[in-house]
């Protein structure tokens, strides 16, 4: 295998590992409060003027992308010998990766245009934009999972080795 | 004669939470059939209807990249882009529909600007109408209506329970509310009319809304065009006005003959909202929700109107 | 560009994941309509501020934990006790309880992914066959859609301009027919691959009662403050979460405070798996509905048919295609102004109407080869889609008698709203 990508890989790993921890808290925090604040809005009935902000949902698309656990259809598994499935694995990684990345790319245009003509009091005293910037960090994040996960398997299959899941040397 | 078959030199692709079929729908029809007629086929339609484009900030965002060229919005939907629209709303502003037009005939060269400066054209101004209070036990005072657990669309100036649209049938049928704000027609559309017996005869508010092309899309006609489009949006808009009077006139005969009764609210009740209104809630909103030049502009058109006929003061 | 398009579809089939495959898809058309593609991110911004969406995290959590606990043991254990006298017993149950659950949430996929983590484990250690129990929660993912207060039921009657409380009614008897003869399908089954069971002493009873004590109130909890007015059903889903966690933490102990991070990071995995799919079909829908293509293609039905009879054969066909390829609320907000009309016109109430509606959209969400509910539980179980396939025929058969009796005896629906409307 290549020095330049090893190093690239690690490099990697190393970011992908900090965002699954922020990730973790985050979610945590969040679930807490989804269930703090509605259980306090049963009681407090009309205490609060508005709904409350849920704009949370992407960042949980990147932990189904870390734990390699998105809706597919996969037959090629079953049919596909081992050797040639190795190179699809590669090839499936970084074509996600690439859609991803031009999500990214449409999420910032729009968090860019929201910032210019949205609405600055959308929620929780938040402009839309800044609610909206889950979008390209989320996208932005699924992007690297999926790069991550074309390098190791563009590793393995170099080496022609399997590999199970991401989440195997996370 | 073949122009059918021609695409349209000029495409707007509009959309609105108006679903097919409705009073909105017909005469969007006529005034567009007017202009493919008129424009011999060079400017051409595509209607989408049903909020089958999503609620108003997703039509607003899509009219931003170019989706959409147009939509019909309601005032709660467009005015976060265009916050000088919402002054019409002020809780018990108006008490006919006389003053209603009025006041609406004089702002709309003022909000046809504040719609410019957003890159927006603002053609015509369409209307739910006045907005009552429908409550499942009579409201006639100040502590009644500050004892009923009430849902509002925002900006109501009433402490609102935070509901869905679709949640509010259900939550008027579990008790969990018993009071709701809506237009005789609307009531009878979200069925909410089956829950609420009693409906306060004077009117909350006013709804509205308006029918919004892009600046973008419509700098692109030609003068002679766009002129032309202005006149037949003002002529069937106007039209659309009337029928929507008539079927919340026809909405109320439905509402009595299934036994829902007017209240009436005792003078002094309506004395103290007034006075809440003008001491606390406008002077939060002035400046803050919409700008002062268009609030003096509303109550100046008011007065005015008042002061010459003195008679138009009975709310319908 | 039809090359282009082409690619997406092939490596969906060789398993990329599905968003990412319709997400590629919607680009592509946009951006070959000559339409600015970032419209796919309003389209996923707007399925964010969809208020429904709050709830699915909270009961995704609630039923990973309710599956993580002995829940699903005690549950059994009950029901093997009431019901064990009766082949198919937990079947039974697996139906009515997936059907309830349902008429609160939708078939948003909660029903697969809260009550399906718990009931097919608890269907497997009692020896029902693997495919059974798989087709049995998979279709029971949409069972319950006419049963109030499903809300895609109140959309349709608001779309459709139709009395809801109506359609309340007109629900009940179609949707207890489905439940009856899936109920009778499993009870067979359920005698012919489990045989019967002995009677347990009556000292059992109790003690099953006792254990499963704290569970047992959970659907009345629910049920009761809704009814009761003291919360909707957004709400609903925090306080089935807070007292679920509550149960099990602390009076029962399953899980310990250390175990709960990795099962909160779990189930909201679960729900961005699902949040993504939705986000990206609500992309490539908007991608039909731009290009006007519901209507043209409802717009040749009508050129082609003259019989009522004929209308809702082709009616359901149509139906079931669309239940099968779009999310039920954008099949009830596109599809139902377009087919009111129409359906006006062949003479068919409005009610029934309502009815075949969603029993359509019902079918279609676990009708191969693309209904959503299918590929949730592929997802869900993690077994390959190809196996949920063959897993749900027979229960698909036994919908689609049910949909022929409710589409040709409209005294079905209609019966109890002319005895009480
Ligand atoms: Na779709
Ligand atoms: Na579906």
């Amino acid at each position: 295998m290549s020095e330049p990508l090893g190093w690239l890989s690690r490099g990697i790993q190393q970011i992908g590992r900090l965002l699954e921890w922020l990730e973790e808290g985050v979610l945590l925090l969040l679930i807490a409060a989804m269930i703090g604040l509605a259980c306090l809005q049963i009681v407090l009935r009309d205490v609060w003027g508005g709904g409350l902000s849920w704009a949370d949902p992407l960042l949980r698309a990147v932990v189904a992308t870390k734990m390699d656990k998105h809706v597919s259809i996969d037959l090629a598994s079953h049919l596909v010998p081992k050797s040639i499935f190795r190179w699809l694995r590669v090839f499936r990684s970084f074509f996600a990766a690439g859609v991803c990345v031009v999500l990214t790319w449409m999420a910032i245009d729009f968090v860019r245009q929201e910032a210019l003509h949205g609405n600055d009091q959308a929620m929780a005293g938040l402009a839309s934009w800044q609610l909206n910037l889950i979008f390209p960090l989320a996208f932005g994040s699924i992007t690297l999972r999926f790069l991550l996960g074309g390098v190791r398997s563009l590793r393995a299959a170099l080496a022609g080795k399997d590999i199970r899941s991401f989440e195997a040397t996370a | 004669p073949s122009r059918a078959e021609a695409a349209p030199r000029y495409l707007f692709k509009i959309a609105t939470l108006a679903p097919d079929g409705s009073v909105w729908a017909r005469h969007f029809q006529e005034f567009q059939n007017e202009v493919i007629a008129k424009s011999n086929g060079e400017i051409g339609f595509k209607l989408y209807m049903g909020g089958v484009m999503g609620d108003d900030r997703a039509m607003y965002r899509k009219m931003r990249i170019g989706q959409l060229q147009g939509g019909g919005f309601t005032m709660t939907g467009i005015s976060e882009t265009v916050p000088d629209f919402r002054v019409m709303a002020i809780p018990f502003l108006f008490r006919s529909y006389a003053e209603v037009d009025r006041v609406a005939e004089g702002l709309f060269p003022l909000f046809q600007k504040a719609f410019q400066e957003k890159d927006l054209v603002l053609l015509a101004m369409t209307e739910v109408g006045f907005v009552y209070t429908m409550s499942s036990e009579p409201v006639t005072t100040v502590a009644q209506l500050r004892a009923s657990k009430c849902w509002a669309p925002e900006n109501m100036g009433v402490t609102p329970i935070p509901l869905s649209i679709p949640d509010v049938l259900s939550s008027l049928q579990t008790g969990m509310i018993n009071t709701v704000f809506n237009g005789f027609y609307g009531s009878i559309v979200l069925q909410w009319f089956t829950r609420t017996k009693y409906i306060t005869d004077t009117p909350f508010g006013y709804a509205y809304g308006g029918l919004v092309f892009s600046k973008s899309a419509f700098a692109k006609l030609p003068p002679q065009h766009a002129a032309m489009m202005e006149s037949a949006a003002k002529k069937h808009f106007a039209g659309l006005l009337i029928d929507t009077r008539r079927s919340n006139e026809e909405a109320l005969a439905t509402l009595k003959k299934n036994g829902i009764q007017l209240v009436s609210a005792e003078k002094e009740t309506l004395q103290q909202l007034l006075a809440v209104r003008d001491q606390k809630t406008v002077p939060r909103l002035v400046g803050v929700a919409f700008s002062k030049e268009i609030y003096a502009a509303a109550t100046r058109l008011l007065a005015d109107f008042r002061a010459k006929s003195p008679a138009g003061g009975a709310a319908k | 560009m039809q090359f282009l398009q082409l690619i997406p579809l092939v490596l969906a089939i060789l398993g990329s994941p599905l968003f990412v495959v319709m997400a590629a898809l919607a680009l592509l058309s946009f951006y070959g309509a000559g339409i600015d593609p970032s419209v796919v991110v309003i389209e996923m911004s707007r399925l964010a501020e969809t208020p429904m969406l709050l709830s699915l995290p909270l009961f995704i959590l609630a039923g990973t934990v309710l599956s993580e606990s002995k829940a699903p043991v005690r549950l059994l254990d009950l029901s093997n006790v009431l019901l064990g006298w009766l082949p198919g017993g937990l079947a039974v149950i697996a139906l009515v309880v997936c059907s309830v659950f349902t008429a609160f949430t939708g078939a948003s996929g909660v029903t697969i992914f809260a009550l399906g983590g718990l009931l097919f484990p608890a269907m497997l250690k009692d020896r029902y066959p693997e495919q059974f129990s798989l087709g049995l929660i998979t279709t029971s993912g949409s069972l319950g859609l006419l049963f109030p207060p499903s809300l895609p039921l109140i959309l349709y009657g608001v779309i459709a301009e139709t009395r809801i409380d109506h359609l309340f009614l007109a629900g009940i008897l179609p949707g207890l027919l489905m439940l009856l003869l899936l109920g009778v399908y499993s009870i067979k089954k359920g005698a012919a691959t489990r045989g019967p069971r002995k009677a347990l002493p009556a000292g059992e009873t109790l003690r099953a009662l006792r254990a499963a004590a704290w569970e047992i109130p959970l659907p009345v909890i629910v049920l009761g403050g809704i009814y009761g007015g003291f919360f909707v059903v957004g709400e609903a889903a925090a306080v089935t979460a807070l007292y679920v966690l509550l149960v099990e933490m602390c009076v029962h102990r399953d899980i310990t405070p250390a175990r709960l991070p990795s099962l909160v990071v779990r189930s909201m995995a679960l729900f961005g798996g699902i949040f993504v799919v939705l986000a990206a079909s609500m992309a490539s829908t908007s991608f039909l509905i731009d290009q006007e293509i519901p209507a043209r293609l409802f717009g040749f039905i009508r050129e082609h048919i003259s019989s009522k009879y004929t209308f809702l054969l082709l009616l359901n066909l149509f139906l079931l295609v669309v239940g099968a390829l779009l999310d039920i609320f954008s099949a009830l907000v596109l599809v139902v102004p377009l087919i009111v009309p129409i359906a006006l016109g062949y003479g068919v109430d409005l009610t029934h109407l309502g009815i075949i509606f969603l029993a359509n959209l019902q079918i279609g969400y676990c009708t191969p080869p693309v209904g959503l509910g299918l590929f949730l539980a592929s997802y869900r179980f993690d077994r390959p889609i190809a196996q949920l396939y063959t897993a749900t025929l027979p229960f698909l058969g036994i919908l689609f008698i049910t949909l022929g009796i409710i589409t040709y005896f409209p005294l079905l629906s209609l019966f109890l709203v002319e005895l009480f409307g």
